[in-house]
């Protein structure tokens, strides 16, 4: 039944398609338009990339570097123009046409910081977005690019829209982040959400290594070089991306990259110079060291309250801190890039080619040095050995669009990268940096001495290294038979070659395990996403007020995934290579999903003030099993723009108003076999050193699953106050993610596999969003801007369809019915009374409950950022900064846990003057001294914080200058990063994460932090 | 006007959108036609074998394959990420202290352990794993020509399903459900056993091996044997005579073996203690703990008992994983692919010594003991302690020392405190804990809180029946 319904749907959308063709031959006489825009008063100028559009049709260009625009084709008779563009009002003017002639009309465009006409793209092309009854967050990354302290997407994307919540791994050059846009929809399934470069999709994965670096795993969208994007829009939700089809439930985070425009070349050169520095409070390695006691013998608090020894001294080191010992470093940072753009009015280009060096912070003590080649024997250490974490990347991009007709525009980009990163050893690694030096002792003589494991000189000797090229391709090809038509085509794929090797050479780095023997792993990814996205818009003037596009498309998207695993251990002395390992292991893996989609989308326009807009997808997808059919993801929405009723009072105080709102559904798919029961092939020794081909249950599969569904509606208002000197934007939503796909765990009764895909229960999401854009302040000498982004959230699991609780980060993170997803979980510590009063935690004193009960989110539920700048001297000097505050959630903080429960070297442990807070944690974490029954509450810590992101100083050089060296622009921007943060969180950083970027899991455990960061970039062009 | 069409098309071919919009229709041309969608979101998945597969005789041969191996993960551990029966049971009791720094390990090692331990919660999957897997294997080797008398694999896999039974009864508190399979092979939910039913459902399955493996040198039948004997004793004194009969047809010389491989499952032992260097053999652990390192000190590898032979490398200086703890390696495996005892000759004698105890036949003990004892160079004659205390104390000694690292003392010392009526206190390690804090007084492993997703045993949750440890009850 589903299947013929689709075929309908195809037969329909084939009568569409057939439809462009017949209007490609069924055109009249047309004339053309031409004219040029710029600035009205003081501001003056040509204005470039204004979009000019013949209002009713589908026929709309940009304006070239002069401002100029031509628009050809246009039908005779009496039209109206208008022109849109960025930062300032749009204007219309009527003109009239006579076919085979040329008509002329000019545009002066009054400044206004905010306006409600700003172009955006969606599923369907590009599109005002006053006309959408969502939101959409754009970022115009050009400037930012240029003037803030980014060097990466997930730099790109904290902070700058409302309810976008990135979290950084950790201080690591080169790891990656996690991304969520509206919460987290899913139990089970990815929450990152779909990434689109220039029109097609894009690898985004968050989690993009095999390396054993604990949660420095790098993430795929920081490939992407932000000095080649144009801007970023941010689609939030089912309501505005139910025509992204499957996997858009997450939201789309839409780039467009930088195009050229018409005219003689320009070129821009930049440099960046930077350094990096770590002075994060390290916590103090504390030994007590027992009263007459042997030596290395310590005496703990605990033992001290219940009068088992006494203390003689409390020993303190800190090897982060210490001259001689610290594996600390300045880190360094360099940027060259060079692009250059124009073109004639039948072709433009853009090409663009950076190099991107930065080395981490890490950093071999001289004195390590010394003492690893003295034992080596070797002459020199490899450069990896001195500097383990370092990136080296080149981005390559060739952007060019082509006038091939006067019907047709062709856009083809071409993105290229490689990327060479070495990662250190941390996180949940015992041959880590962190591991070592948080979990020494504050005496030699105490367990394993200064260091916890090993010694910078081994861990830094363990080699990993991520290679990755990308090239990232897409043609796109408008068609225009018609003024009322337009076809478009885009086709590209995002290919991927990834290969992490992870090395330890014979007799070289930490004695763990055989690894001194030497060992190898290589493996390559290749990863494929591949997009065919074809499509036609019409748009009719269907009387006087009432206007009218349809759209209609295709879209078939595949995203393949192989990889091969390559392990060899045990090497000959000297040998860097796979093969000599005399053990060997080679496996493979391969994933592959496909979706095919068909959609159409209806806008009716009322008066340019009222729109409506209706719209379906219907989606196949290569997932397998006996629901699997089409699914149909609906989409409605209104906006209408109040203010521009004439009984509306607007004035000074209030410019414009819209209101706007949306309905829609998304959804997400399994992996392709998880409704299949299917076996693994594996190898068993069976008898003497003798393997036998063996095959086990992988998959208990489940034949009824469907899809999980999303739904969600938006409620909101854009408004203008004060001379659109202020601008507001507020939006409330409410999602639900239905037949949620859980993978359920299976009783360990039933052995593995260990968890099987059902769809049970849902998720809801609510919240606000509110952006505030204001003018403070214009003056030719001095002015100042400011924009407050803030959201809260409420994130719940609403049922889990009777099954138990589950698991997601052991028992500490999990998701229970009626409380948020991923929430902390712990045995409470009932209310601590220090019964004696000697100012001492005895473990008799604590009581702790008995069952697990919920201790807060996560994830934060409230955010806010403020992005502020002043300009001085008629913006001539330009300083900014970001602030970026967080609340409503915790974090856990295992890095104390650990060294209190394992290394005994925390301040609760052993400092007589620590807190009885930090004595009771200590204390009931020890499931020894409790009498088995111990919680890690103590160490589930708040994680509010206020941040100061960033802090910029542009420097503009005045004409004369610019003159004078024959340039056109010049400026240079001296930048900070990670300067000041205020917590009460007692770890490292309220955002760490040493579990990466998985879906929920998120600790802070021997994670590095991030480190501050101060660059130098100037700016060139000409 | 007809002529003008034709060239407005031919331009329209001529651009590259109209080649695309021509690559649309054909798209949607094809998405017409029956079946054309569906090629166009095929993908052909390499990792995945069907069903199919297994159905064939070869295929049933491969899960046979799998049920060894997967047996031998769950008894000896695998690569490196979870511990086997056989290592837990050491850990557990005093033949292993924990010599790195995972604190689910530790909790266990200190007896204090509760139902979120997420490490004994793999190893109990991984028990259950091999279970599931050998019953797969004998239901597809029976569908595919086999017969239960006359294929070795099927015995085996029936002998390896009861000695999980057996493996959970030791270990793991009362309380433990045992999933079936359906005719379809799906998952069924099990309901709570007692630890006595757990030894019952054991000797069930090993009877049916013995029943299909005839023949007195039948190693299958030698094994099943053993391992019903031991369950025998597990369910009670009164079982020990009935036991050490069965036990008499069983050579000195028999081994069962768990088998590795370096590319397959390797030695599990030998991987957590001398290579990774978790493990590490104790010596007198928490007061009541054997010097397993042999006289003295324990720190004299030259005094080591020959039942138990250790180095420690590095000069007599190594550290383990958490580069504190001593480490003592176990020179009773030495790579990757040596094997582990899981039933012998030397363990159905060491029954029949304790039968004969429990009889009141020290003598016959004693001889039993020292009969064993003259096979091994440097073992002296044990003369008789006098009392009965003494003499179970020595035969539970000898038996600790001839199956170290085998998986049989954290039975054993349950069943002193269940059979012979010691205190846990006088048994276990107790005491000061070597890494901190004190020893617990648990005498089971915990059934794992993700176990609630068992219906029938969340049911007896619901009911009140399971305790904080998930447990019907933990006593030994």
């Amino acid at each position: 039944m589903s299947l013929a319904r689709f075929r309908t749907l195809v037969s329909g959308g084939l009568g569409a398609l057939l439809l462009l063709f017949g209007a490609a031959v069924a055109q009249a006489q047309t004339g053309t338009i031409t004219g040029t825009v710029a600035a009205a008063g003081d501001v003056g100028g040509a204005l470039e990339g204004a979009r000019v559009t013949v209002l009713g049709t589908n026929n709309a260009t940009f304006t070239n570097r002069e401002g100029a625009f031509t628009l050809r084709n246009v039908n005779p008779g009496t039209v109206q123009v208008r022109v849109v563009r960025l930062g300032f009002d749009q204007a219309t003017q009527t003109v009239t046409v006579v076919a085979g002639t040329q008509a002329t009309v000019n545009f002066q465009l009054t400044a206004s910081p905010f306006t409600l006409d700003e172009i955006v793209t969606t599923a369907t092309g590009d599109t005002r977005k006053a006309e959408l009854g969502n939101v959409v967050n754009v970022i115009q990354v050009d400037d930012l690019a240029k003037e803030a302290p980014i060097k990466n997407m997930s730099e790109l994307l904290v902070s700058r829209a409302p309810g976008v919540t990135v979290i950084q791994s950790a201080g690591t050059t080169g790891a990656g982040t996690r991304i969520r846009i509206r919460g987290a929809n899913s139990v089970s399934l990815s929450n990152e959400p779909l990434l689109v470069i220039d029109g097609i999709r894009a690898e985004s994965g968050a989690a993009s290594s095999t390396l054993g670096t604990g949660g420095q795993s790098p993430s795929r969208i920081n490939d992407i070089n932000p000095d080649e994007i144009a801007s970023i829009e941010i689609v939030k939700g089912p309501s505005a991306a139910a025509l992204y089809g499957t996997a858009a439930a997450n939201g789309v985070i839409l780039i467009t990259t930088k195009r050229g425009s018409a005219g003689r070349p320009r070129w821009n050169a930049w440099t960046e110079q930077g350094a990096l520095n770590d002075d994060n409070d390290y916590e103090i390695n504390f030994s007590p060291l027992r009263a007459g006691g042997s030596p290395g013998q310590i005496c703990r608090l605990d033992q001290v309250a219940v009068g088992a020894c006494t203390i003689s001294q409390v020993a303190q080191f800190n090897p982060f801190l210490d001259d001689v010992e610290s594996p600390l470093g300045n880190g360094y940072r360099r940027q060259y890039g060079l692009s250059v753009s124009g073109g004639s009015e039948q072709a433009q280009y853009f090409l663009s080619a950076e190099q991107e060096w930065e080395d981490g912070v890490f950093d071999m003590p001289e004195a390590e040095e010394a003492r690893i080649l003295a034992e080596s024997g070797r002459t020199r250490l490899r450069d990896i050995e001195k500097t383990p974490n370092r990136i080296r990347k080149t981005n390559l991009r060739a952007n060019v669009t082509a006038q091939a007709s006067s019907k047709t525009q062709v856009n083809v980009s071409a993105g290229f990268i490689d990327s060479k990163l070495d990662l250190p050893e941390n996180d949940n690694n015992v041959l880590g940096i962190l591991s070592s030096g948080l979990n020494g002792r504050g005496d030699p003589s105490v367990g394993p001495g200064l260091w916890g494991f090993f010694r910078p000189g081994e861990t830094f000797n363990s080699g990993n290294q991520q290679r990755t090229r990308r090239l990232t391709l897409s043609g796109q090809a408008n068609y225009t038979p018609t003024s009322w038509l337009t076809a478009r085509a885009v086709v590209g794929v995002d290919y991927t070659n990834r290969v992490d090797r992870a090395t330890q050479f014979f007799g070289e780095g930490p004695n763990f395990g055989t690894n001194r023997q030497g060992v190898i792993s290589e493996n390559d990814r290749n990863i494929l996403q591949y997009s065919v996205d074809l499509g036609g818009t019409a748009t009719f003037q269907l009387t006087d007020d009432i206007t009218s596009k349809t759209t209609g498309g295709a879209q078939w998207f595949r995203s393949s995934f192989r990889g091969t695993n390559s392990f060899g251990q045990f090497l000959p002395p000297g040998s860097q290579t796979l093969g000599s390992g005399s053990t060997q292991f080679a496996s493979e893996t391969t994933t592959e999903t496909i979706t095919l989609g068909f959609f159409g989308e209806q806008v009716f326009g009322y008066k340019d003030r009222l729109f409506l807009t209706g719209a379906i997808r219907a989606d196949r997808n290569s997932a397998v099993g006996e629901n699997f059919g089409v699914k149909y993801y609906p989409k409605a929405a209104i906006s209408y723009l109040i203010s521009d009723e004439s009984w509306f009072p607007t004035g000074k105080l209030l410019t414009s108003l819209r209101l706007r709102g949306a309905w829609g559904k998304s959804g997400l798919q399994p992996g392709t076999t998880a409704a299949l029961v299917f076996f693994d092939a594996t190898t068993a020794a069976v008898a003497d050193g003798s393997d036998a081909a063996a095959l086990v249950l992988a998959g208990l599969g489940n034949p009824a699953l469907k899809p999980e569904t999303t739904r969600e509606w938006e409620l909101g208002f854009d408004a203008n106050f004060l001379d659109s000197r202020v601008a507001v934007e507020v939006t409330t939503f409410n999602k639900k993610s239905s037949d949620a796909l859980i993978n359920v765990p299976v009783a360990p009764s039933g052995g593995s596999p260990a968890a099987r895909f059902a769809n049970l229960g849902s998720v809801t999401n609510e919240g606000i969003e509110v952006t505030l854009n204001g003018q403070i302040f214009t003056g030719q000498t001095l002015s100042w801007d400011a924009t407050v982004t803030g959201s809260f959230s409420r994130n719940r699991l609403k049922s889990l369809g009777g099954v138990a609780p589950i698991n997601l980060n052991g028992t500490t993170q999990r998701a229970v019915e009626g409380l948020p997803l991923g929430g902390y979980f712990a045995r409470s510590i009932r209310p601590f009374t220090d019964t004696d009063g000697d100012g001492l935690v005895d473990p008799s004193e604590i009581s702790i409950e008995d069952t697990l009960s919920f201790q807060g989110n996560s994830a934060p539920t409230r955010e806010l950022s403020l992005a502020t700048g002043v300009n001085l001297f008629s913006s001539k000097i330009r300083i900014s900064s970001q602030w970026d505050y967080r609340q409503g959630h915790l974090l856990y903080n295992l890095n104390e846990e650990f060294r209190c429960r394992s290394s005994r070297n925390c301040a609760g442990v052993a400092d007589i003057n620590s807190p009885l807070s930090d004595q009771i944690r200590a204390v009931a974490v020890d499931a020894g001294l409790k009498g088995g029954l111990a919680t890690n509450a103590g160490f589930l810590e708040d994680a509010e914080f206020l941040k100061l992101r960033e802090v910029a100083v542009t420097f503009f050089a005045p004409d004369s200058w610019t003159r004078a060296l024959r340039t056109d622009r010049l400026s240079l921007t001296l930048s900070g990063r990670n300067l000041w943060t205020d917590t009460n969180y007692s770890g490292l950083d309220p955002e760490l994460n040493g579990q990466g970027n998985g879906n929920f899991a998120i600790r802070e455990f021997l994670t590095q932090p991030p480190p501050k960061q101060f660059s130098a970039r100037l700016n060139v062009g000409f | 006007m007809t002529h003008t069409k034709d060239l407005n098309l031919m331009r329209t071919f001529r651009t590259g959108a109209g080649g695309l919009l021509l690559t649309a229709a054909t798209l949607l041309l094809a998405g017409c036609e029956s079946g054309i969608a569906d090629d166009l979101v095929n993908v052909n998945p390499r990792d995945e074998i069907a069903p199919g597969a297994v159905q064939t005789a070869d295929g049933a041969n491969a899960l046979y394959s799998g049920a060894v191996g997967l047996f031998s993960v769950s008894f000896s551990g695998n690569n490196g990420g979870t511990e086997g029966f056989a290592l837990m049971s050491g850990m557990a009791t005093d033949e292993w202290m924990h010599s790195g720094t995972f604190s689910t390990r530790v909790t266990y090692d200190q007896r204090s352990d509760d139902a979120n331990n997420g490490t004994i919660g793999g190893m109990l999957r991984n028990l259950h794993t091999a279970r599931i897997q050998a019953l797969r294997a004998q239901r597809a080797l029976l569908v595919t020509g086999s017969t239960v008398a006359g294929d070795a694999r099927v015995t085996e896999s029936l002998a390896l399903e009861g000695f999980a039974f057996l493996m959970a009864g030791e270990q793991f508190c009362a309380g433990m459900p045992f999933d079936g399979l359906d005719e379809g092979g799906n998952l069924v939910d099990g309901a709570p056993l007692t630890t006595a039913e757990m030894f019952t459902e054991a000797i069930t399955r090993f009877d049916a091996a013995i029943a299909g493996a005839p023949g007195a040198g039948n190693v299958i039948r030698n094994f099943a044997t053993v391992a019903k004997a031991r369950a025998m004793m597990n369910l009670g004194k009164s079982q020990f005579n009935a036991a050490a009969a069965l036990l008499a047809n069983v050579p000195d010389n028999f081994q069962y073996l768990a088998f590795h491989s370096t590319n397959g499952n390797r030695n599990g032992i030998f991987v957590f203690n001398t290579q990774n260097e978790r493990w590490s053999i104790a010596h007198n652990e928490g007061i009541n703990g054997l010097p397993f390192r042999g006289a003295g000190n324990g720190t004299d590898p030259s005094q080591a008992d020959p039942r138990v032979p250790w180095t420690r490398t590095g000069g007599g200086t190594d550290v383990g994983f958490d580069t504190s703890t001593p480490q003592y390696d176990l020179l009773k495996y030495l790579t990757f692919e040596d094997e582990v005892v899981v039933a012998s000759g030397t363990e159905a004698r060491l029954m029949e010594a304790e039968a004969l105890l429990n009889a009141g036949d020290a003598s016959g003990m004693l001889a039993k003991l020292n009969a064993l004892r003259a096979g091994v160079t440097g073992l002296a004659p044990l003369t008789d302690p006098g009392s009965t205390t003494a003499r179970e104390d020595l035969l539970f000694r000898e038996k600790a020392f001839w199956l170290f690292a085998e998986g049989h003392r954290y039975g054993d010392l349950r069943r002193l405190v269940r059979q012979y009526g010691r205190s846990q206190s006088a048994v276990f390690p107790t005491g000061e804990f070597f890494k901190g804090g004190n020893y617990g007084t648990d005498v089971t492993f915990p059934i794992n809180v993700v176990m609630e997703q068992n219906k029938l045993y969340k049911a007896a949750q619901d009911a009140g029946q399971i305790n904080i440890r998930g447990c019907l009850n933990d006593a030994a």
